[in-house]
């Protein structure tokens, strides 16, 4: 699989819930990997582990959840068998995550520039007051916030939703990080700004040479900034493409079922089909292939015996029966 | 910081229509009860001359219309002109001079007392969630909270005085070398009058013990789930993706941000330690204002309880303004 | 069992007829009755709660038949006096003065020991659980009520008249509830009917501030939208939507309270403005047991710890039901449940 370079490669991941009221079984043997430079889309819908699997990589799963097995290999070290104080280093200065909800996630009591600062501080020794603030500046200046030297002072309740997205964006591009992980960047502001800041990260990760996993349950945004896609569904990955194929011709029932539920401008459609049924229970979920309940294609393998994720033709994934190639 | 100051300034004008409000309610309180108020405000004796109530009457304003009574009864309270003991015949406002600096260093003490033990505890209590010590905590505060003042007090001297004999009954300590806030800890500390500030300390503790135990359940149990709270939040979560160091992320964010509640809470309390101190002080026999309240209500001396309620409302809108300009000075938010 | 149980009495309503009446109300109430079903399996799962509940049972059950038990006990000393097994004739008497030796130790006959004029400690403290559970039903059913009134209307219409009403909740909350009551007590003159009349009257606030905050968030809900949009009237929006959606915080406050009421009232007898001798009453006996607590502790700790043990109760009990409101919580007694 390694025709180009890999930055980041997951293997066989599982992370359970252990709640009151049963193990929650949210990711199932995830595999996936990034290619150095290019922007991956994690698509699926809401709970369906996109977020859960990325904050499997930095190591954050909250309790009661627990990395159960698998490997996560970043640039060539298992970052689930690193020391805590390794793994510390590499989040936020490797690895940078931005957050679905700005909002929360800054600190109400210090004031912007100091969050963005002290993420610097974090990883960088001997380094002077003087010039760090300066730095806060001229990152803000890059996710064009205006004004930027007075903006540094202010508190996060004194910014937009949007402005308060380019701090966190300023946070975490302040390290060059090789890997920048934007969780639904876009879902906490409105249309408008959306554009902006989708502009603001596409011109960064030109400029930076960063490489981007983008987490989202919006198609057009994976349509419009994606080079590859992976989609997500019940805690696993079903399907793997290049963007263009994936919308020309969807592999996955799943996939078809997601592109035939949102409207489209080219085809000439009257309806929109959902996707019958509901998300599956996580704590104890259909035996065999997870989507088979709500499949048309299904027979009784599916039901049985649960598909690998396999390469079909170059480049492309899926996991599913009805592609067993024999 | 110019927001801090006009934050200043308006919560110091809000704060005026609350002590307008309190005075009128103790006005209230004290003037509209069943019966002839004159005859209240005349003390314990059953029969009372008539020149003697007309007296009161005029000096009380009952002869005038209620507003106008209350606005000569504002005045009055600003002017310290807090009205005479029928049973000691001694002016009010000097009896509370005497008495208050006894009730306010209890208080101050207890104050102390409640945050050194209830904050770290209800920390560590959340830091090590449903530990041996987290239990013990749980505990401790439920305890802390169903303990009647009197129980504890009565408790702690039977065990230390008449049991062990470690410290004094009670009373009022040692007066230091030179007496300047009428604090004694703090005037024997700044004169380095020793044996007195022993002494002080010694008779002290019981009393601040007691009077502290039910504030220290209170914000142990505050703190312990502010604390949770601000652990499980978006925001330290995300400290912990920027890669800080757990240090950073536990004191930083974490701790200031579940120290919002509990600075409210720790004002709060400060009210409920001097009602607390009317039963402590009688029990430990400390002349406070408490025990003049009490020794007021079993001689049936109206105008000294009134006046000890005024204080008492008085000290704690004040630790309220206190708490809320602490608030403002950690919380960016309310400032606008 | 449970289930058998609510067969039998919808069975006995068919019988009487009201059995449709019944059903019809309990679906119009269904986010109460929810309400207090989760209480209720939240109860069942804290061995603390529990704990809680008995003695909050213990101590209704001794302030309701106090007297009989009293009766009881007596009785079946009579029958030892008369089988000849005891040798003196002793009565069990709150009032009786010199019933037994003058601050006598606790012994068989006098389990809590005797006061100062020799009256027996046991049956003092005992008819004492009835004077604290008076003052705490009467002050919580008065008190509450205006408090839960005045919430609603504040939150619920906001601005002028939430401004007013926030503003005279403010000044009652300046004083700490005992001062306060104290003021009252006093100027109405000492007794039990001043101490409860004083009570009830620092009780409400803390309700209006309570209620208003949780109907500011409720007032945003979409069932209250919904309501308002299809013309419902404000007072039946009031008291039909809001009110059944957020009186569970209510009840908490309320059963922590019943202990604080307690211990309070006890405090005010303490200070002397409370029910005065020689009515027994918990507060009232520690006070005057004060003056003999070297010669004999027990005359003031054990009515002391009686309201002690009676407010751990209500504490313990209101802990396992707020635990129902903390959310995280919450959430995982609902799915475990099967609400979700």
């Amino acid at each position: 699989m390694s025709r180009r370079d890999e930055i980041l490669r997951i293997e066989d991941l599982y992370v359970h819930f252990y709640t009151y009221a049963g193990v929650v079984k949210a990711i199932d043997g995830v595999n996936m990997s990034v290619l150095r430079g290019e922007t991956y889309g994690l698509v699926g819908e809401t709970g369906c582990g996109k977020s859960v699997t990325m904050r499997a990589v930095l190591r954050l799963i909250p309790p009661p959840g627990r990395i159960v097995k698998g490997r996560v290999i970043f640039n060539g070290v298992n970052l689930l068998e690193l020391p805590e104080e390794e793994m510390r280093k590499i989040r936020g200065a490797k690895i940078a995550y931005i957050v679905q909800d700005p909002t929360a996630a800054l600190d109400p009591l210090y004031t912007s520039g100091f969050q963005v600062a002290e993420t610097i501080l974090a990883h960088e020794e001997n380094v002077g007051k003087k010039s760090v603030w300066e730095r806060v500046v001229s990152l803000f200046k890059s996710v064009l916030i205006p004004d930027a030297e007075r903006r540094v002072k202010q508190y996060p309740h004194e910014f937009s939703g949007g402005m308060r997205q380019r701090v966190v964006i300023a946070c975490a591009i302040s390290e060059k990080p090789e890997l920048l992980i934007a969780d639904e960047p876009t879902t906490s502001v409105d249309v408008t700004v959306q554009a902006q800041i989708l502009e603001v990260l596409e011109d960064l990760k030109k400029t930076q040479e960063m490489t981007m996993i983008l987490v989202t349950h919006n198609l057009g945004l994976v349509a419009q900034i994606c080079d590859r896609v992976g989609v997500m569904y019940a805690g696993s990955i079903v399907e793997v493409s290049d963007v263009f194929r994936l919308f020309e011709e969807p592999l996955h029932p799943y996939t078809r079922g997601l592109l035939n539920a949102i409207p489209h401008v080219t085809r000439t459609q009257f309806r929109l089909e959902p996707i019958p049924g509901t998300i599956p229970d996580l704590i104890n979920p259909p035996p065999g292939c997870r989507f088979h309940p709500r499949c048309k294609h299904a027979t009784g393998i599916c039901k049985r015996e649960k598909p690998k994720l396999r390469e079909i033709e170059p480049g492309r994934f899926v996991a599913c029966h009805l592609y067993r190639g024999d | 910081m110019a927001e801090l100051k006009y934050y200043l300034i308006r919560r110091v004008i809000t704060f005026l229509p609350t002590v307008v409000g309190m005075l009128f309610l103790v006005f209230l309180v004290s003037h509209i009860v069943p019966g002839d108020p004159a005859r209240l405000w005349a003390g314990p004796e059953k029969a009372v001359k008539p020149e003697v109530l007309e007296k009161i009457r005029r000096q009380y304003y009952l002869d005038k219309p209620w507003y106008v009574a209350f606005c000569y009864y504002m005045r009055d309270v600003f002017t310290g002109n807090w009205g005479k003991s029928p049973v000691t015949n001694r002016k009010i406002i000097d009896d509370i001079k005497t008495y208050f600096p006894a009730t306010a260093e209890l208080a101050i003490v207890s104050e102390l007392l409640i945050i050194a033990v209830g904050v770290p505890f209800g920390i560590v209590s959340a830091l090590k969630r449903d530990s041996i010590i987290d239990h013990v905590a749980r505990v401790f505060s439920l305890i802390g909270t169903s303990l009647p003042i009197f129980l504890t007090a009565i408790f702690f001297q039977y065990v230390f005085y008449f049991k062990l004999r470690l410290v004094p009954l009670g009373g009022r300590g040692v007066k230091p070398e030179v007496v300047r806030t009428g604090l004694y800890i703090l005037d024997s500390l700044l004169c380095g009058d020793w044996h007195a500030l022993l002494e002080n300390l010694k008779t002290i503790i019981l009393p601040a013990l007691a009077l502290s135990m039910l504030g220290m359940g209170i914000v142990t149990r505050i703190t312990r789930s502010s604390m949770l709270d601000a652990l499980g939040s978006d925001f330290v979560d995300y400290a912990k993706m920027k890669g800080l160091p757990n240090r950073w992320v536990i004191y930083r964010h974490a701790l200031k941000n579940a120290l919002v509640p509990v600075v409210t809470v720790l004002g709060l309390q400060f009210g409920g330690l001097l009602s607390g101190a009317v039963i402590t002080e009688t029990v430990f026999a400390r002349p406070g204002v408490g025990r003049y309240a009490v020794q007021a209500a079993y001689s049936l001396d109206y105008p000294a309880i009134i006046g000890v309620t005024l204080l008492i409302g008085l000290v704690y809108i004040f630790a309220n303004l206190v708490v809320d300009i602490l608030y403002a000075w950690i919380d960016p938010r309310v400032r606008l | 069992m449970k289930e058998k149980l609510a067969r039998g009495l919808n069975r006995m309503l068919d019988l009487m007829g009201y059995g449709e009446k019944w059903r019809e109300w309990k679906r119009k109430r269904r986010a109460m009755f929810e309400e207090w079903e989760l209480m209720y399996k939240a109860l069942k799962r804290s061995p603390l709660a529990k704990a809680g509940a008995a003695m909050a049972v213990v101590f209704f059950i001794l302030g309701i038949f106090g007297p009989q038990i009293l009766a009881l006990i007596n009785g079946l000393y009579s029958l030892l006096y008369s089988q000849g097994i005891i040798k003196q004739k002793i009565v069990l008497d709150p009032y009786k003065i010199f019933a037994g030796p003058r601050l006598g130790k606790p012994s068989l006959l006098h389990p809590f020991g005797c006061d100062e004029y020799g009256r027996d400690l046991f049956a003092r403290v005992l008819t004492g659980a009835r004077v604290s559970l008076i003052v705490s039903v009467v002050v919580i059913s008065l008190g509450i009520p205006p408090g839960i009134l005045l919430g609603l209307v504040s939150g619920y219409y906001g601005g002028k008249v939430d401004e007013f009403i926030m503003r005279v909740t403010d000044v009652f909350l300046a004083f700490p509830a005992l001062v306060l009551a104290m003021a009252i007590a006093a100027s109405l003159g000492a007794g039990l009917k001043s101490a409860i009349i004083a009570l009830t009257i620092v009780w409400w606030p803390s309700y209006v501030r309570l209620v208003r905050g949780q109907v500011l968030s409720a007032r945003e809900n979409v069932y209250v939208e919904a309501a308002r949009a299809i013309g419902v009237s404000n007072l039946r929006i009031m008291v039909k939507h809001i009110l059944p959606n957020i009186i569970s915080p209510v009840i908490v406050l309320a059963t922590l309270d019943f202990g604080t009421v307690v211990i309070l009232n006890a405090a005010l007898s303490f200070i002397g403005l409370g029910a005065q001798p020689p009515t027994p009453e918990w507060g009232r006996i520690v006070y005057d047991g004060l003056d003999y607590l070297m010669m004999a502790p027990w005359y003031s700790i054990i009515p002391g710890t009686a309201v002690f043990l009676t407010a751990l109760g209500f504490n313990l009990l209101g802990d396992g039901l707020r635990d129902v409101l903390d959310p995280r919580i919450r959430r995982s007694i609902e799915f475990a449940s099967g609400r979700e």
